[in-house]
């Protein structure tokens, strides 16, 4: 049950933010005059725009989404979008399916809602989606290498010192050294004959 | 000097046709400390509330009879004028609480009297050496421990240089040590000032040492009114009105009703007094047995060795919590609990018993390590799965019950869980019958008594058919009666085979009860082991300021005499029963008087 919720939260958040991390680059490099520096994107003029027409970007079945600096910005929305999506949801086979489950809904966004006929190119259309999966697969890598630093070391970080004795897992039940009798935790003291067992 | 008289007092409430108090005279004098004592719904609040202007003045109903306090009519003086002689302490200081710092809590009465500020200066430092909470004075209340709030509660109230200091149940929500805490408090206010203090209290042998006079109430009528030991003399009376008597008090009656120690024994109200007579009378005297031999008949600890035998149902891996303030709440725990023990898990506040729980039932991720119920990790079991193998009972019967029958409430958890209507009615009537509930499926649960309500709550877990069931602090508020009876239901399901694990601070019952103890300090295990072995280890226990039950406390003192570790009063009487006329004799005597 919770991979399907993961698989879901990729994709719905996959769904959502791309056309909006599309349309903040485009407007970014507008306003910050990119054009100046040879930056060509073309998308976002200063007019409201189109849904849909974000969407035909997204899938690279525009032709002018595929040109130059257009298509490096495309790629950018979906790398950026994966990379964050990767982090959170922790899951790469749904980060993954996510990344396919997304393209799909769009071409089912353009085809059903707006009868639009998807023309796609191979592998023209694709660069998004293979970037986006080798974005999505590193950031899951790093994701991991962070959430791996143990509570210890969290702990060492803080300089809360913990004795070492109590960071071993014990199998339990144990025996007491002294009487022999069986404890069922790793209890400080035996019940049995008092003795501390913490000391060695 | 008489300081409160009442005359022949009747009480009913609004809308009531029943008298909660039935015709009480009284008389109390100043300087006197009076601990009243009764089961729940007996009346005692509500004499309180006569005596402190409450009734009638803010609460309504139909009163009859006279309230003299300081020589005035407690009905026709004003409010504010009874507050300047009274002053009460309830059981939760919170609600008690106006402003935000200790300092300006201890003022805050005298300052609404309109006291010049040199008088309210003199009566902030009078309250503060009373109640010796010199180290508090500049701290923010929020701050405060449980033991701590209630002592500044009660500073608050001495503030205001009463000659009339009622204390409702003052320790009811405190741990152990916060109780320890407020008692003392309060033995040490005896000597520091000259106002009458009424004490109601259930932690008897804590309170009746310092007690002048002890009296019992039982529906809403004065049944014993006079000196500690002349009260407990009779623990019969106690236990037929649902309070437990004073375990000293009680050995020693019963050991002179068999004819075992001398007739003009003196009653002890402490266990070292029970001890000390024990001592005196039975040092010269031969012995029928020796106390290995009581011990072997006592023992469960084969029993606790035994059960690694079976199958673990939760296995906790190296446990640790840290909450997102940094407190590390748990550190390191590795524990098993297996197939049908009845587990008691003790500490102070703080110590990660509910910590502990919360893992147990998947409400918190562990920050390290694994806890597995059946050999399945909890974090990847649903809801539902987790309701099916393990019932949470909570401390207050009411926050479960929330249907409008008997029956709903019961069927409630098999219908979310999509069961077929035959096997949801099958189930309902199971946990009807063995909570004998038969005939109330169709009553509203909130219209039962506090025992009814609390065999729906059990009930409607018992109708998911849990392998474990954790009961949290299931007898707080309650009397001794009705605790007991509570845990009776709970030892009747781990005799058919549930795992039972119960937290609580109520030493005696964890002793009547459970067979295993673990005791939990700063979130490690202290000690595990059989409830006897652990409760013989006073020593230990007093490292997390735990103390083991008074009557084992009295068998501890007597080891010298070859008492072994005793968990109940029975059990005392009996072994110095087998000592001094052989087990044979012991259990005639004990079944005689069962």
């Amino acid at each position: 049950m919770a991979r399907v919720f993961n698989y879901i939260k990729a994709t719905w958040f996959g769904f959502i933010t791309l056309p909006v991390l599309l349309i903040i680059i485009q407007f970014l490099a507008r306003e910050l005059h990119l054009t100046a520096f040879g930056v060509i994107i073309t998308l976002y003029k200063g007019h409201p725009l189109a849904i849909n027409y974000i969407v035909r970007w997204l899938l690279l079945i525009e032709k002018e989404a595929m040109q130059g600096y257009n298509l490096i910005s495309v790629i950018l929305a979906w790398c950026i979008g994966w990379i964050v999506i990767a982090d959170w949801v922790r899951d790469i086979d749904a980060v993954f399916g996510g990344i396919f489950l997304t393209y799909f809904a769009y071409i089912l966004y353009l085809s059903w809602y707006h009868h639009y006929a998807v023309i796609i190119y191979f592998p023209e259309s694709f660069y998004q989606v293979f970037a986006s999966l080798i974005v999505a697969f590193i950031a899951s890598h790093f994701s991991k290498k962070r959430r791996g630093i143990s509570l210890f070391e969290r702990l060492d970080r803080a300089g809360i010192k913990v004795p070492e004795t109590y960071k071993r897992t014990t199998n339990v039940p144990i025996k007491c050294p002294v009487c022999g009798v069986t404890i069922l935790s790793n209890a400080k003291y035996c019940w049995k004959c008092g003795k501390d067992l913490e000391k060695n | 000097m008489t300081i409160l008289k009442i005359e022949d007092l009747w009480f009913r409430f609004e809308g009531s046709k029943e008298y909660v108090l039935k015709g009480i005279n009284l008389t109390f004098n100043r300087g006197e400390f009076v601990l009243m004592i009764g089961p729940s719904g007996c009346g005692k609040t509500t004499l309180i509330n006569t005596i402190n202007g409450i009734i009638p003045h803010v609460i309504q109903g139909f009163r009859k009879g006279k309230v003299y306090v300081a020589g005035k009519e407690v009905g026709e003086a004003k409010l504010a004028e009874i507050s300047t002689h009274v002053a009460t302490v309830f059981q939760d200081p919170e609600t008690q609480f106006f402003t935000l710092s200790v300092i300006d809590e201890i003022v805050f009465g005298p300052e609404n009297l309109k006291l010049p500020s040199d008088e309210i200066e003199k009566r902030l430092d009078f309250a503060v050496k009373a109640t010796g909470i010199e180290d508090l004075l500049e701290k923010d209340l929020m701050s405060l421990s449980g033991g701590q709030k209630q002592r500044v509660a009660i500073a608050s109230a001495m503030a205001m240089m009463p000659d009339i200091l009622i204390l409702d149940e003052p320790t009811t929500n405190l741990d152990p040590k916060g109780a320890a805490e407020v008692l003392k408090t309060i033995a040490d206010l005896r000597n520091k000032t000259n106002a009458l203090i009424i004490l109601i209290e259930h932690r008897l042998e804590e309170v009746s040492k310092y007690a002048d006079r002890v009296l019992v109430m039982n529906e809403g009528k004065i049944i014993a009114n006079g000196r500690p030991r002349e009260v407990f003399s009779n623990p019969n009376l106690l236990y037929e009105i649902g309070i437990r008597p004073p375990w000293a008090a009680e050995t020693i009656v019963r050991l002179k009703k068999m004819g075992l120690i001398s007739p003009n024994s003196p009653i002890p109200l402490t266990p070292e007094e029970a001890a000390q007579i024990l001592i005196n009378e039975l040092e010269s005297i031969h012995r029928a047995t020796t106390g290995e031999e009581i011990l072997k008949m006592m023992s469960e600890e084969e029993e606790y060795i035994n059960a690694s035998n079976r199958k673990p149902i939760i296995e906790i891996n190296n446990l640790w919590h840290q909450y997102p303030d940094g407190t590390l709440a748990l550190k390191g725990i590795n524990l098993k609990i297996y197939e049908g023990e009845f587990v008691g898990i003790i500490g102070q506040n703080g110590a990660g018993k509910t910590t502990l729980l919360l893992h147990i039932l998947g409400l918190l991720r562990p920050s390290h390590g694994e806890v597995r119920v059946f050999g399945k990790n909890v974090l990847n079991m649903s809801v539902g799965e987790l309701s099916q193998k393990i019932g949470l009972i909570f401390q207050n019967p009411d926050l479960m019950l929330f249907q409008n029958t008997v029956w709903s409430e019961i069927a409630f958890g098999p219908k979310n869980i999509g069961l077929p209507k035959k096997e949801i009615e099958a189930r309902v009537k199971e946990a009807l019958e063995m909570m004998r509930l038969i005939g109330f499926e169709k009553r509203h649960p909130r219209a039962l008594s506090r025992g009814q309500r609390h065999r729906v709550a059990v009930a409607s877990i018992l109708s998911m058919r849990p392998k474990i069931i954790i009961a949290d602090e299931p007898t707080t508020g309650q009397d001794f009666g009705a605790s007991k009876k509570y845990l009776e239901l709970l030892q009747k399901l781990n005799r058919a085979g549930t795992t039972v694990i119960v937290v609580s601070h109520d030493m005696d019952l964890i002793a009547r009860f459970t067979k295993r103890v673990i005791v939990l300090k700063e979130g490690r295990v202290l000690i595990d082991g059989p409830t006897r072995a652990v409760f013989s280890r006073e020593d230990i226990l007093m490292e997390t300021d735990l103390a083991p039950p008074y009557v084992t406390r009295i068998g501890n003192r007597l080891r010298k005499l070859g008492v072994p570790t005793v968990l109940k009063v029975e059990e005392l009487v009996y072994t110095i029963a087998s000592l001094l006329k052989g087990t044979d004799w012991a259990k005639e005597k004990m079944l005689e008087a069962m």
